[in-house]
């Protein structure tokens, strides 16, 4: 049923997991096609330019940048094929692989096989419910990273940031550089401790990198006088049709906020960035075993050490199987890039291993450091507790969570809450509303939130045209008739 | 919750329905309302089934599929029935909503059912006798006259009929709503229950049946199987042989629109169902089949959305740039003569059913008409013999 | 309380290494104005400072809000195609751009 295009390798996403996917596979001699949503490789972290931005000078890009933009050039220059602006929209298992249709803008889709499929499909920030937080001006640090460093766009004049984790430095430092005007910035967690410190250190080994980018980060804030508030959260965004003002205050060890700790900013950009969380459309319509941990994003991926996912011939690496960061994602992507290499019959088993070493090595080194950042930046449970009755919940139906509480008082089923009230039937298919459903279901029947099954994954994974979709070549499956002779 | 995890609330009832989908949920309600004892056990969740999965259109005009058939005085006269029936289901959603107390979602928009060739346009019309002497209010729209009043319509339509009372409900609420009400009338519910066996004894004080379940053992003086899809594997659990089989259901979702146009349209040769619903989403469907798999229920067939979308494509064109954001599939249940399977078994007494292709429209008339005849057997009218328990002999 | 800043919003004066691409015109609401190749159509839209870029069929104003196309808040009527995500569709020469209403009326 395929249009006749076949791959060895199909690779998912064209961020950093991707591209070391996809050249690991191509440098084997493997047919690889490796596709991407965006106009460019490089994915979230190392967004590259709109096409059409030219770059005069790549020292002010940062090292991060420079460093992403390498890879890029490697991936353009090796034997990978790509197809940019193009999702995988639905996939359906074959008995020697996978079929995966594809939509390139809004061109019709087509469909390719596959022996073996590498997801790398990474993450998106982590969505949090709070009264206006549906208002234009209020965006996500990954929205807001775009605007500025791949067209050099800042909406607004004054901004809060608000989040938690290693980007609340990293990233109003950043934009302070392109002229921002923050008022404040808010970290949810504690500012980090003597032994937080000595034990991050003690992770650290080999990973200094990290540690200095840390302790620039806070120096950039210092020397735009951004004031940083550690144990702060957003409590609302306020204002006539936009952000006009943004109340915040402080929080008890679960992320609850403190009654009569609450401060009224003037501000009309509120950027939102309390970590990211795994994409995982793709994930969960093949049909992969789930686990849960909330430090790495919510649900993550179950995996070998091969990062063979529980369905056949599917692989998953980088942020897309719990958030650890760029570094670790590159040296998945090997591996998994190695794995389908090695089931594919085009490399023994022991020089496999041999290769992945150390980039399993690595993996683990920097494990060690995601894990000790985690518990310093750890999510508190009060994160799902900042709406108020009438907080639009999911934002495409413009379902309240009062709308949502009256249908959970009856049912622990995800999937009745959607039938009854549409949350999460709108274009974006729950993605930043299920989550937040999924607590509050969990407080209601006091269930833990791993635990509650999300609704359904349908195909297609993103919206497109029926005119793309469409094929007069289908055969109609004829009428509904009896079976001859007689019942 | 949907393992098979829960416990029996009681372990009698007088009577025991199996299947939480609509014509299960009808019954208890109607059951429970006449004081009756009901339990009804649902191996999911109420309405998670075809009862919930399907488009929720009202099927007024008779289908091609049974059309099929015709030649025969006995094809004419069952047809005859069936748009009989047609119209006394349809009088019932009328009131169904008052009856409830609850916004079932029913809206009346008028269907059109069109033909490409110049044999679908005799089917038309064969299709518009049938319905006219039944007392169906169609008509044959053609040419000029169709472009003005359907001017979505394609340009290469030959023709098209008009049923006025053709509409829909929404799916997602009405067995729910009348699970609601039969529980307040008195009706047990058991969710995460399934039946794994049925045991006939000499009718005892205990009751006729004893009903092995995953939450344990049920005494019962009735059954009654609603189990829809399923409805053949639990007849046979009495011994009795179902003519039932079960087909896809494929249904595709898109982008809400502005309002675009009213009616539903279906196509009388091939496999198209569309509506643009109150919130502007166009649910499109047809019967377009399904997959198998082991670890997902029912996954979705791109083959089958695309196929589908021709079809709608080549009735409406305009809808080319409407994106599709959802697909959602089902199974859904098809008798093999199309005649509903209604009534007490003769051969196993206390064994009851209400069974039905294009069970959304039918299941609250047939259910009610069950529940009046359970209730009093003597001055209720029977059921045609063709929708007999046992029409098919093992 | 007034928000107030030295900083002009919308395109950034300090393009810190990056040359915008070229100059082309598109219509936004019925009035034609300057773009770049590269930009968003949603950049083009929030050029003047008005972060609205639809009302949705409760009336409420959005904006951007995940900017990578995968929450559908900043849609659009592009080119007479509604719903269309503002933030991954990129500005053509010519290209009509209106802020929409509900389910798709400008």
């Amino acid at each position: 049923m395929h249009d006749g295009e076949r791959y060895a390798v199909l690779v998912v996403g064209g961020g950093p997991a991707g591209m070391s996917a996809a050249m690991t596979a191509a440098d084997a001699g493997l047919r690889t096609l490796l596709v991407d949503e965006r106009p460019t490789l490089g994915g979230q972290v190392f967004k590259q330019p709109g096409l059409g931005f030219a770059v005069t000078d790549g020292r002010p890009l940062g090292a991060q940048w420079r460093y992403g933009h390498r890879m890029v050039q490697r991936a353009e220059g090796s034997a990978v094929m790509t197809a940019m602006r193009t999702a995988v929209i639905d996939v359906e298992e074959q008995r020697d692989g996978w079929n995966a249709v594809l939509a390139t803008d809004d061109a019709h889709t087509r469909t390719v096989f596959a022996s073996r499929v590498i997801l790398c499909p990474g993450a998106h920030d982590r969505p949090i419910v709070f009264p206006g937080w549906t208002l234009p001006g209020v965006i996500t640090a990954g929205g807001l990273q775009s605007l500025v460093k791949t067209q050099r766009f800042m909406p607004g004049r004054r901004m809060v940031f608000a989040g938690s984790g290693p980007v609340a430095l990293a990233f109003p430092a950043q934009l302070a550089e392109f002229g921002a005007d923050i008022v404040v910035a808010l970290e949810a967690g504690p500012a980090p401790n003597a032994a937080d410190v000595a034990r991050l250190a003690g992770a650290a080994a080999g990973n200094l990198d990290l540690l200095i980018d840390a302790a620039r980060y806070r120096a950039g804030l210092l020397r735009h006088r951004v004031p940083l508030r550690y144990r702060r959260i957003i409590v609302r965004a306020e204002g006539d049709r936009r952000v006009e003002r943004v109340v915040h205050a402080a929080v008890d060890a679960d992320w609850r906020p403190i009654a009569g700790t609450e401060e009224t900013v003037a501000a009309d950009l509120l950027c939102i960035g309390y970590g990211f969380a795994p994409s995982l459309e793709l994930l969960r319509l093949i049909g992969a075993g789930f686990d849960d941990d909330e430090a790495l994003g919510g649900p993550t991926v179950r995996r070998d050490r091969w990062c063979r996912t529980t369905a056949a011939r599917i692989y998953a690496a980088g942020d897309g199987t719990g958030v650890e960061g760029s570094k670790v994602a590159i040296d998945e992507g090997v591996v998994a890039g190695l794995a389908a290499v090695m089931d594919e019959g085009s490399l023994p088993e022991e020089k496999a291993v041999a290769a992945a070493a150390p980039a399993l090595r690595r993996i683990r080194r920097r494990r060690a450091l995601a894990r000790a950042t985690a518990r310093m930046y750890h999510v508190g449970r009060g994160i799902y507790g900042l709406a108020d009755e009438s907080t639009v919940v999911c934002r495409c139906e413009e379902v309240t969570a009062g709308d949502l509480a009256h249908v959970i008082a009856t049912t622990d089923d995800i999937s009745v809450v959607k039938a009854l009230t549409r949350a999460g039937m709108g274009p974006c298919q729950g993605r930043y509303c299920s989550r937040h459903i999924s607590a509050m279901i969990g407080r209601e029947h006091d269930i833990a939130l791993a635990t509650i099954a999300p609704s359904t994954p349908r195909m297609p994974v993103r919206p497109v045209p029926i005119a793309a979709i469409a094929d007069r070549a289908v055969t109609d499956p004829g009428l509904f008739t009896a079976p001859s002779g007689n019942p | 919750m949907t393992g098979y995890d829960a416990t029996l609330p009681r372990s009698e009832a007088d009577v025991v329905i199996v299947g939480g989908g609509i014509a299960g949920c009808a019954l208890a309600y109607h059951l429970a309302m006449a004081g009756t004892d009901v339990l009804l056990l649902e191996r999911g969740s109420i309405n998670r089934e075809a009862s919930g999965t399907n488009a929720g259109s009202f099927h007024l005009q008779l289908a091609i599929h049974q059309l099929s058939g015709k030649g025969t005085a006995a094809d004419h006269d069952r047809l005859l029935a069936d748009a009989r029936l047609s119209l006394e289901a349809d009088r019932l959603w009328d009131k169904l909503s008052g009856e409830l107390d609850g916004d079932l979602g029913v809206h009346r928009t008028g269907g059109w059912m069109v033909a490409e060739t110049e044999d679908q346009l005799r089917t038309l019309y064969e299709k518009h006798e049938l319905e006219e002497q039944a007392g169906i209010e169609t008509e044959v729209v053609t040419g000029a006259a169709l472009r003005s009043r359907a001017p979505y319509l394609a340009g290469n339509l030959l023709g098209a009929t008009y049923c006025p009372a053709e509409g829909h409900a929404n799916p997602l609420v009405v067995a729910p709503l009348y699970a609601k009400r039969a529980q307040e009338a008195g009706a047990t519910i058991a969710t995460g229950v399934e039946v794994t066996g049925i045991d006939r004894q000499p009718d005892s004080a205990g009751g006729r049946f004893v009903i092995r379940t995953s939450g344990g053992d049920l005494r019962a003086h009735r059954v009654v199987n609603c189990a829809g899809a399923w409805s053949g594997r639990l007849a046979d659990m009495v011994g009795l042989r179902f003519p039932v089989r079960s087909e896809g259901l494929h249904v595709n979702v898109s982008e809400r629109r502005p309002r675009m146009f009213e009616p539903m349209i279906q196509h009388i040769g091939r496999r198209l169902t569309l509506k643009q619903t109150e919130v502007g989403t166009f649910i499109i469907g047809g019967g377009w089949p399904t997959g198998t798999s082991t670890h997902r229920r029912y996954p979705t067939l791109w083959s089958s959305a695309a196929g589908n979308l021709a079809v709608a494509l080549d009735v409406v064109p305009t809808l080319a740039d409407v994106r599709i954001v959802r697909t959602w599939s089902g199974v859904i249940v098809f008798t093999d003569d199309f005649s509903p399977i209604v009534g007490e078994s003769e051969q196993v007494p206390g064994f009851f059913a209400c069974v039905a292709s294009t069970g959304f429209t039918f299941s609250p008339l047939l259910a009610r008409q069950l529940a009046e005849r359970m209730l009093d057997p003597a001055t209720a009218s029977g059921f045609p013999q063709r929708y007999s328990l046992d029409r098919v002999s093992h | 309380m007034k928000a107030r800043s030295r900083r002009t919003p919308g395109r950034l004066t300090e393009l810190a290494g990056l040359q915008r691409g070229p100059r082309i015109r598109v219509t936004v609401d019925g009035r034609e104005q300057d773009a770049y190749v590269g930009e968003s159509v949603a950049a083009v839209m929030m050029a003047d400072d008005d972060l609205e870029l639809r009302s949705t069929i409760g009336g409420a104003a959005r904006g951007v809000f995940c900017g990578m196309g995968a929450c559908f808040d900043c849609l659009a009527i592009v080119d007479d195609v509604p719903n269309t995500r503002t933030c991954v569709t990129w500005a053509k020469d010519g290209m009509v751009i209106q802020r929409q209403c509900g389910a798709g009326e400008p």
